[in-house]
């Protein structure tokens, strides 16, 4: 057994899968160029029509569409460049105890 | 005696029992973290095929927002637009994300295929026949001691210009132009500039209305020199400008202008 490898529990891997699936499809749902272009808010409306089984959230330096609550199960996020500012797509699964 | 072999025959058994326990214990240990590795890979893989998407993408990405850049910066001559900006022909970008690697290098192009599965960049995938088009070469790399990773795709993606159009009605405009004032019956002594002026006009509404057809707006504009002391007839400027406005670029809309000026004798 590789000492490095992860040990997380296979349950938290499937979870971890689902929410990076969940940040990739709302993308392809409204391509890089939108995502990029738009503000914060109509990401924030559209992450809210998004029908994910998992919390989606987008945040730009301190802003985000839901208050920051701390660590997050099967948490994932993908940064894009927005001109001189970042935006982050966050996903954790909803309500699940550690 | 009896009991003693019992007895023997009880420890055998208890002995067996829980060896064959210690050793399937052994071999359902075995299991589960070799089952932890099969998920950890697994899952690093899905991961990396994730990500591996979205770095196409966002160099693809980056690809035409630095074209759009260039091309919004400055007007473009008709007779070559992209040659006095070599850059757009071979433009190298590289990106990093999540581990992945993206080296990527393209430019403009004049073939290439429609359909491309590049759907992150939809409505700026695919090559249209009469637009700027761009060929892109992805180069995507990641490596761990769990996955290895490498892929090398072509993809093809364009900005909503109407190249073709625009520089075609510039060209036009110039040499209908060209062609009216060396028709001019020139009386000697006598200077043409009333007549190359009304070319001009008329090329000027002519090609105007042709343009807007094509969702082009063309302009006209000219001025006189009299730069010899007024003794001799004055030198007439031109300046051809076909503009598309609003053109629905990856960083917002922005504005296609080519053009083309000469001068005439009149």
């Amino acid at each position: 057994m590789n000492p490095a490898l992860p040990r997380e529990e296979s349950a938290e891997l499937a979870q971890r899968s689902n929410t990076r699936d969940a940040i990739l499809g709302f993308v392809r749902s409204v391509g890089l160029v939108w995502i990029t272009t738009s503000p914060l808010r109509a990401i924030c409306d559209r992450l809210t029509e998004y029908n994910s089984s998992v919390t989606l959230n987008a945040r730009i330096g301190g802003d985000g569409c839901l208050p920051n609550s701390g660590t997050h199960y099967a948490y994932s996020n993908m940064s894009f460049a927005m001109g001189d500012s970042e935006l982050n797509l966050e996903a954790w699964v909803p309500d699940a105890k550690r | 005696m009896g009991t003693r072999r019992k007895a023997i025959a009880a420890t055998i058994t208890s002995l067996v029992v829980f060896g064959t326990l210690v050793a399937s214990n052994v071999a359902l240990y075995e299991s589960q973290e070799q089952g932890v590795v099969l998920h950890a890979v697994s899952d690093e893989a899905k991961a990396v095929a994730t990500e591996a998407e979205l770095a196409r993408g966002l160099v693809a990405l980056s690809l035409l927002r630095t074209t759009q850049s260039v091309l919004e910066a400055s007007s473009h001559p008709c007779s070559d637009p992209l040659g006095a900006l070599p850059a757009l022909h071979s433009i190298v970008l590289s990106r990093s994300l999540g581990g992945i690697a993206a080296k990527a290098r393209g430019g403009v192009t004049w073939t290439g295929v429609q359909s491309d599965n590049l759907t992150l960049l939809t409505p700026f995938t695919g090559f249209v026949p009469g637009y700027l088009n761009f060929a892109l070469s992805v180069d995507l790399r990641f490596s761990t001691s769990l996955v290895q990773f490498h892929k090398a795709e072509v993809h093809y993606l364009h900005l909503p210009i109407l190249y073709d159009e625009s520089i075609a009605t510039c060209l036009s405009a110039v040499g209908y132009l060209r062609s009216k004032v060396q028709e001019l019956k020139r009386t000697p002594g006598v200077c043409a500039t009333p007549s190359i002026l009304g070319a001009i006009a008329e090329a000027d509404r002519h090609y105007n209305t042709l343009a807007r057809g094509a969702g082009l707006t063309l302009s006209i504009s000219s001025s006189s020199s009299m730069d010899r002391g007024g003794i001799h007839c004055p030198t007439i400027s031109y300046e051809v400008v076909v503009s598309q406005y609003s053109v629905p670029g990856v960083s917002g809309d922005f504005t296609w202008r080519v053009s083309e000026g000469g001068s005439l004798l009149a």
